[in-house]
């Protein structure tokens, strides 16, 4: 199906909230006590089985976060949060991980194939023969349910699974590498996550290997009152690459839901690593009620030479989002990339970036920044490119483009750029427009409806960053950009 | 950090000291409050991260006493043929002869309290000017002749000065600025703008000084409708300086240039910081800033656009562009735009980098020494910042720049 045919279908089949994940699932679910002491932290620790340095871990971060102050330097606003009101543990009932995909419940199947994740194996065969297998780790709420085409992928010697699972198969890794790219002290909310993180994805792919599918998780919120702090950890060992994709969906709610997740990659010697994320939380109601609290550090390091860490995202969710995705470029002659759609509606409020930290000589970064504001909402880029001394012949591209729809929304440009060598090459570019009213009577006067024509328009805008994402992730990512804009116009 | 919330510094106690021992009239004591609240701006304040006040004033500073030799004439802007007036370590010196449609005057209270008192730097010359209230330099008419300003700092002590400029409904005028500094002595000087209906004032600044020089020079500016700010400034920095311009665009097509360049070595340190809010429609506002940093020179650029709900048909342009010729040379920039309008053009540029090697070659192979090739291509770089300024003015901007490279 053409991706534009499949747009309009899409939006089509929507309901009028316009948010076909705003469902909420029906199973029985165990919680940690409500709030937020050492007592919960070990109770997440025990209940996942953990060695005990984690758990000493989790309790030094615990005792760093009760001395920091929450950040508010971004441009959102939000009313204070109250961390001992939420839960910040919740998995299904019926135990946490499932042998087979057969024994997990039944309603979490439905809650997944409502979302289109393919969990089952043999759907994903057949229903995209011949492409690209795509392998699964679906969490829920705190746990992570079930992880696909695992055999598969031990065959060619990756490992992926949740970050729970490998914390008892293979503790010496994830020792070796959690909270190396983001430190327990390093922020308000990094804290926060070290301490009560309760599940979330590792993968490392081993030395010279090309992981031989697509991996992927899929982030779902269900409980009420509940937060997500989810973990990832992908680490490509030297000359290996691997593709991840990122996918977030939580039910409709009247109260705040908080998520605040940590990403870390690794990437060695000559290694790859490609994140792509489309964020569809639920971003409120038309009035701005309800909705997910984004609060995301995601950090990249290039620590080998000739290393590579491309982030992309979609950005279409969340009342609030917080969040900028990071490479530390170390290794010589390594690449950081960041392509970033950020759509903001209703009454949706983004600050959202990349840091682009450059430590190696002959470090190369790109941004490609498309900001999208439309409603009531608020659309910010935040951004820092450094060059170190040592950063001899660094060379940084930066373009940020924001698009205005309507004349209630608000879209800000913020970026530090810091050289401290001469060798460094840093160039910035910043736009901010309008939707051009002639390329719209074009467009129009050619029979499409005032919305389809903006769609049209705003998918052109996005191109630069749309193309970056897997093939899988592109075709949803353009219904996505429609479906955020819904409203926007007449 | 309010003062009272953590241990003042020695300077800040200084300066206490200071304002105790002046009269609380005219706002004096509002001013005092509001500085004591937000104390001397330092790094962890996110505005100031490129340029730490308090770091620099680590030393007491008694307020400066006046300038004892006599006062030599003009460097800067000399050849104008201009009209004077001159304010040494904070003082007036004289009795300025000014144009038709000048004069300048002294109020107790020239603007309510309630701006600067939002500023920490402009608050504290609010409260530590030695004269009570404010000059007032009021333009009432077309003045044709340029005026001179020149502000001279000496000594090793701390000298605040409030200035109003006023130009009314149809007036224009020129001002030629200079801040000459010798000594280390720090100065800081609030100069409040209100520009009203179809006003014009063109404001060119130079300032040079030694190396320990500390200037921090607040502008805080209302723009009517109709009416035009034009500024370019020169700096050659000092142990800390930042001219910092908040401009605030109330009326329908106002037109605003800010200019500058920064040219700094040794470990000078300049900081070019300006805000300009725009409020009503169809206003143009363009900037084009320029930094060369040699040896351990620090440059800043931080440059905000600010559109308003409402302010449609807005069309603002920020373009940084810095140059680095030394490994420890650093260049930090923060080009900001904050929109809340959708029929508007806003766009930044900003580089950073080195002189271009095949530049560098092509000239040298026309037969251009090296040394003279890097002056002409720095030189050219620098002088789109002043491409807007009148030709007389223009040519000493330039041949002050050009003195700077033939040092090199």
């Amino acid at each position: 199906m053409p991706a534009v045919k499949e747009t309009v279908e899409d939006v089509k089949g929507l309901e009028s909230d316009k948010y076909k994940y705003g469902f909420s699932t029906e199973i029985e679910q165990e919680f940690a006590p409500k709030g937020l002491d050492e007592e919960t932290i070990r109770f997440i620790s025990a209940k996942k089985g953990e060695p005990d340095w984690m758990l000493e871990y989790r309790l030094n971060a615990y005792q760093r976060w009760l001395t920091m102050e929450e950040p508010h330097w971004a441009l959102v606003n939000f009313p204070p949060i109250d961390y001992q009101d939420a839960y910040y543990y919740a998995e299904p009932k019926s135990g946490a991980k499932y042998e087979s995909i057969d024994d997990v419940p039944q309603e979490l199947l439905d809650t997944y194939e409502k979302l289109g994740i393919p969990l089952k194996e043999q759907e994903v065969l057949a229903g995209v023969k011949g492409s690209a297998k795509v392998a699964v780790d679906a969490v829920f709420d705190s746990v992570s349910v079930a992880t696909t085409f695992k055999k598969e992928l031990e065959k060619a010697g990756v490992i992926f699974m949740s970050i729970s699972e490998a914390l008892r198969e293979h503790p010496e890794l994830v020792r070796k590498y959690l909270g190396t790219v983001v430190p327990t002290s390093d922020h308000f909310f990094a804290a926060l996550n070290s301490a009560v993180f309760s599940d979330g994805t590792f993968v490392y792919v081993p030395e010279g290997v090309r992981c031989p599918m697509e991996l992927s998780t899929y982030f779902r919120m269900n409980a009420e009152g509940t937060g997500q702090f989810e973990r990832t950890l992908i680490v490509a060992a030297k000359g290996a690459y691997v593709s991840y994709l990122e996918g977030c969906t939580a039910p409709m709610r009247d109260e705040n839901q908080l998520h605040a997740a940590i990403v870390e990659l690794v990437a060695e010697e000559d290694a790859e690593i490609k994140y792509s994320t489309v964020q569809n939380w639920w971003p409120g109601d038309a009035d701005g009620k309800g909705g997910v609290y984004n609060f995301v550090t995601k950090r990249g390091e290039c620590r080998g030479d000739r290393s590579k860490i491309s982030w992309t995202q979609v950005e279409t969710g969340s009342a609030i989002t917080w969040k900028y995705p990071s490479c530390i470029l170390k290794g010589k002659e390594s690449q950081g990339e960041f392509y970033s759609v950020a759509i903001t509606n209703g009454h949706q409020q983004a600050d959202t970036g990349t840091k682009m930290i450059h430590l190696g000589e002959n470090t190369r970064s790109r941004i490609i920044s498309k900001g999208i504001s439309a409603g009531k909402s608020s659309n910010a880029y935040r951004g820092l490119v450094r060059a170190n001394p040592t950063a001899k012949g660094a060379r940084n591209f930066t373009q940020c483009d924001s698009l205005l729809i309507g004349d209630e929304c608000a879209a800000h440009t913020v970026p530090y750029v810091e050289a401290r060598t001469p060798h460094a090459t840093f160039e910035h570019e910043a736009t901010t427009s309008k939707l051009s009213e002639d390329q719209l009577h074009y467009v129009r006067q050619r029979g499409l409806s005032e919305e389809d024509a903006v769609a049209l328009l705003v998918n052109g805008f996005c191109k630069d960053v749309l193309q970056h994402l897997p093939m899988e992730f592109a075709v949803e990512a353009q219904a996505l950009v429609k479906v955020s804009l819904e409203g926007s116009v007449g | 950090m309010s003062l009272t919330q953590h241990k003042p510094t020695p300077a800040e106690t200084a300066f206490r000291e200071a304002y105790e021992a002046l009269d609380a009239s005219g706002g004096r004591a509002q001013s005092w409050a509001a500085f004591a609240e937000q104390g001397l701006p330092h790094k962890r304040v996110e505005e100031w991260k490129w340029s730490d006040v308090r770091q620099t004033l680590r030393q007491p500073r008694s307020q400066s006493g006046a300038v004892e030799s006599d006062i030599s004439p003009a460097q800067a802007f000399g050849t104008a043929g201009a009209a004077e007036i001159v304010f040494a370590n904070g003082r007036l010196i004289g009795e300025p002869e000014l144009p038709e449609g000048a004069v300048l005057h002294r109020q107790d209270e020239a603007n309510p309290p309630g701006e600067r008192e939002s500023y920490p730097l402009a608050a504290l010359a609010g409260a530590l000017t030695l004269e009570t209230g404010a000059y007032v330099l009021e333009i009432n008419g077309e003045v044709s002749r340029p005026i001179r300003l020149r502000l001279i700092s000496e000594g090793e002590g701390a000298h605040h000065l409030r200035l109003s400029v006023v130009v009314r409904e149809n007036a224009s005028a020129t001002i030629l600025e200079s801040h000459e500094g010798e000594g280390a002595p720090y100065a800081n000087t609030l100069v409040e703008l209100d520009l009203q209906r179809n006003a014009r004032l063109k404001r060119y600044i130079i300032h040079q000084g030694s190396a320990d020089v500390v200037n921090t020079t607040t502008t805080l500016g209302h723009v009517a409708e109709r009416a035009g700010y034009h500024q370019a400034i020169l700096t050659f920095g000092g142990a800390l300086t930042r001219f910092d311009a908040r401009l605030t665009c109330e009326g329908d097509e106002t037109d605003i240039r800010l200019d500058g360049a920064y040219l700094l070595d040794g470990q000078r340190h300049a900081d070019l910081t300006s805000v300009v809010d725009h409020r009503g429609e169809g206003s143009v506002t363009q900037q084009v800033v320029k930094g060369v940093v040699d040896d351990r020179g620090r440059g800043a650029f931080q440059g905000r656009f600010d559109v308003a709900r409402g302010a449609q048909k807005t069309d603002a342009q920020m373009q940084h562009h810095a140059l680095l010729l030394s490994e420890r040379a650093q260049s930090n920039a923060k080009p900001e735009l904050m929109i809340f309008a959708d029929d508007v053009q806003c766009a930044h540029g900003n580089t950073v980098g080195a002189l271009d090697e095949n530049a560098l070659f092509y000239m040298r192979s026309r037969g251009i020494d090296a040394a003279s090739a890097r002056a002409l291509l720095i030189e050219a770089f620098i002088s789109e910042a002043f491409a807007h300024i009148p030709d007389d003015v223009q040519e000493e901007f330039i041949a002050r720049s050009r003195e700077w490279l033939e040092k090199k």
